[in-house]
């Protein structure tokens, strides 16, 4: 019996849960924008699940939750009366809400720090460490991506519009670093040089992107928080746009002028 | 009839999360089937190429085909995914010995990390475990150059010059007994009578003796002398003012890595160098060494207890001597000393003559001298 949902909303986005009699979801800390008046709310540490070590056990993994960029505890929302209940979960920022089914992911997805929003209880949500030292420092993910197993719906959340992809076998995308979301636990996700040192220093997209590659489904944001709130707050610091990237250039055809000069002097 | 490995079967016309199903490996193809639909395929291991795969980079993904008919066959799990590697023959899939060298090297890279960590660990935990000892052994591989380099300096900055003596009845007797004591040493000895009422004696590194004025004026005979010299004498063949050194210098070092701040660290070593003290161990040591050297040089070395006994009876009388304070209990000494005399006993030994009238002769015009500029 999965979730019954509807997602409301265009940029600031928020999912509406029927919660069928009995049912139990898992919410992010503070992301309850109203719910029926006889759900129960209960703070639960970590993710719920238990652990054979006890207590200990569920500390541990509520920490190592919380490095995933989640809260050590999360809110319990469980429908006790006969009726469907309504809970209503908002989106923490601009973006999309995107409900991803892990029946059809086998089980597991693997998504960027924080991604995790609502999901049925049973899911555990934990720490996934990138093993590959070059993609996890040019990644654009870092090492610490969360790792959400289990069935039924999960609700994860990104900034901007959000892009499902499914990839075959033998596709491959390349995605600028930090617009990847989420994959599924089959998708190969590496990084690349662009290629020549024009394209990496005037193509304005960095040194590397990522690759994935199929089979499996990937999700991409259109604009990661990081570029937003640069964006923002240059805006808003200087009441205008970013034109920082026209005196890099200026003091780039400078120091080419330089060298040149330099170089045609004779030498002392 | 090897049983059935699961998977998963990607490929056109195929769910996108990929198509639970049961391979076997036979002699030259895989036989792929998946129950309940008439899905069969057998596909030949030598149209196979092995892959590196999933998130953490250590699945095995075997595709064939291409573009659009592209296939891929991925384990269900770890389980599965090494009874399919086992089962694969390695030098007849393409890629499968790549696939174990990169997956073979991604954990070794994380072994080897975790390994250094560790060592690291290890050696800082064993660093502060012996570090007495780890500071002894470098003190041993610093060359004499240096040391006597360091011994130079030290005794320049103690203002030898003006505050010791070099010549006269005093330093002859003390250089008499301590020549015999040092005989066959690797360090070229000086010794010095410092100006001075104290009663104190010490060793600077590179073979520098210093005895003060008001320990000749109280040591009752050359026997006591000797001792006091041999204790002095042992801290400089151990090398143990250097030891000293190092142990503040990496004290230093670990300060001025923690907190950053070099002041203290370079107090730490400064405070370690002018003051020449050593811990209870160390001055034990020496004291055992002592007795060992002058029964080596048959020389009695009862005199070590009948000095330590007159300067327990002086501290508890006036302010005590400046050689016990930085000393161990002097009750303790006394007690190892004797033990340490009646176990090995020198039937051998003899006392030492000098000539006592001459130095305190001496002693008391240095004292008058001393007095008449304290004035």
């Amino acid at each position: 019996m999965g979730l019954n949902y509807k997602i409301n909303g265009n940029d600031m986005q928020y999912a509406q849960i029927l919660l069928e009699p009995q049912q139990e979801a898992i919410v992010e800390q503070g992301a309850m924008m109203y719910i029926g008046q006889h759900v129960n709310m209960r703070a639960i540490l970590g993710d719920g699940s238990s652990s054979r070590l006890g207590v200990i056990g569920r500390f541990w993994k509520a920490l190592k939750r919380s490095f995933t960029g989640e809260s050590m505890f999360s809110s319990l929302y469980e429908n006790k009366t006969d009726s469907p209940q309504v809970i209503t979960i908002a989106a923490p920022g601009p973006g999309q809400i995107v409900p991803i089914n892990l029946d059809e992911q086998s089980g597991t997805v693997i998504c960027q720090k924080g991604a995790f929003l609502a999901g049925e209880k049973g899911q555990k949500i934990q720490l996934a460490f990138q093993k590959r030292v070059r993609v996890g420092l040019l990644g654009g993910e870092g090492f610490i991506m969360q790792k959400i197993t289990g069935s039924g719906i999960v609700f994860i959340h990104a900034c901007g519009a959000l892009k499902t992809l499914t990839l075959g076998p033998s596709d491959v995308l390349k995605v600028d670093t930090g617009c990847l979301v989420g994959m599924s636990s089959s998708v190969r996700y590496d990084i690349k040089y662009t290629g020549s040192l024009k394209t990496s220093l005037f193509g304005g997209e960095g040194l590397f992107y990522a690759t994935v590659s199929g089979p499996g489904t990937v999700w991409i944001q259109s604009m990661p928080m990081n570029r937003l709130s640069k964006l923002l707050l240059g805006a808003a610091l200087t009441g205008k746009g970013s034109k920082a990237g026209r005196w890099y250039l200026f003091g780039v055809v400078i120091f080419v002028l330089y060298t040149l000069i330099m170089a045609g002097a004779p030498p002392q | 009839m090897a049983e059935p490995i699961q998977a998963r079967l990607f490929g056109p016309g195929l769910p996108p999360q990929g198509e639970p199903v049961h391979c076997q490996v036979q002699e030259n193809a895989i036989v792929i089937s998946a129950g309940g639909t008439d899905l069969h395929q057998v596909v030949r291991l030598e149209n196979i190429e092995a892959t590196v795969g999933g998130f953490d980079h250590d699945q095995l993904q075997l595709q064939w085909g291409r573009d659009a008919a592209a296939y891929m066959l991925i384990p269900r799990d770890k389980h599965e995914q090494k009874k399919l590697v086992d089962a694969l023959p390695a030098h007849e899939v393409r890629g499968l010995k790549r696939w174990k060298a990169a997956t073979w090297s991604q954990s070794f890279v994380w072994r080897s990390i975790a390994a250094g960590v560790m060592v690291i660990c290890l050696a800082v935990a064993i660093g502060f475990w012996q570090y007495d000892r780890l500071a002894g052994w470098i003190a041993q591989q610093v060359p004499m150059k240096t040391e006597l380099a360091i011994g130079e300096s030290v005794l320049k900055s103690l203002n030898a010059d003006a505050r010791y003596l070099s010549k006269g009845s005093a330093v002859e007797a003390v250089q008499k007994i301590g020549d015999r004591l040092t005989e066959g040493s690797r360090y070229k000895y000086r010794w010095y009578v410092a100006k001075d009422k104290q009663i104190n004696a010490f060793a600077i590194p590179g073979g520098i003796v210093v005895v003060n004025s008001g320990l000749l004026e109280k040591a009752g005979s050359a026997n006591e002398l000797a001792a006091v010299l041999a204790h002095e004498v042992q801290h400089v063949e151990e090398r143990h003012a250097l030891r000293n050194m190092i142990a503040s210098a990496g004290l230093a070092g670990a300060v001025l890595l923690v907190l950053g701040d070099a002041n203290t660290a370079i107090m730490i070593v400064a405070h370690q160098v002018s003051a020449q003290y050593f811990n209870r161990q160390v001055e034990s040591e020496a004291d055992i060494k002592g007795i060992e050297l002058l029964h080596k040089k048959n020389i009695d070395a009862k005199g070590m207890v009948s000095f330590f006994r007159k300067m327990k009876a002086e501290a508890a009388g006036r302010d005590a001597p400046v050689w016990l304070s930085s000393h161990p209990d002097t009750q303790n000494r006394i007690r190892i000393a004797e033990s340490y005399i009646a176990k090995r006993p020198c039937p051998t030994c003899a006392n030492l003559e000098w000539d006592k009238t001459a130095v305190m002769q001496e002693v008391a015009r240095i004292h008058r001298a001393e007095d008449q500029t304290d004035k």
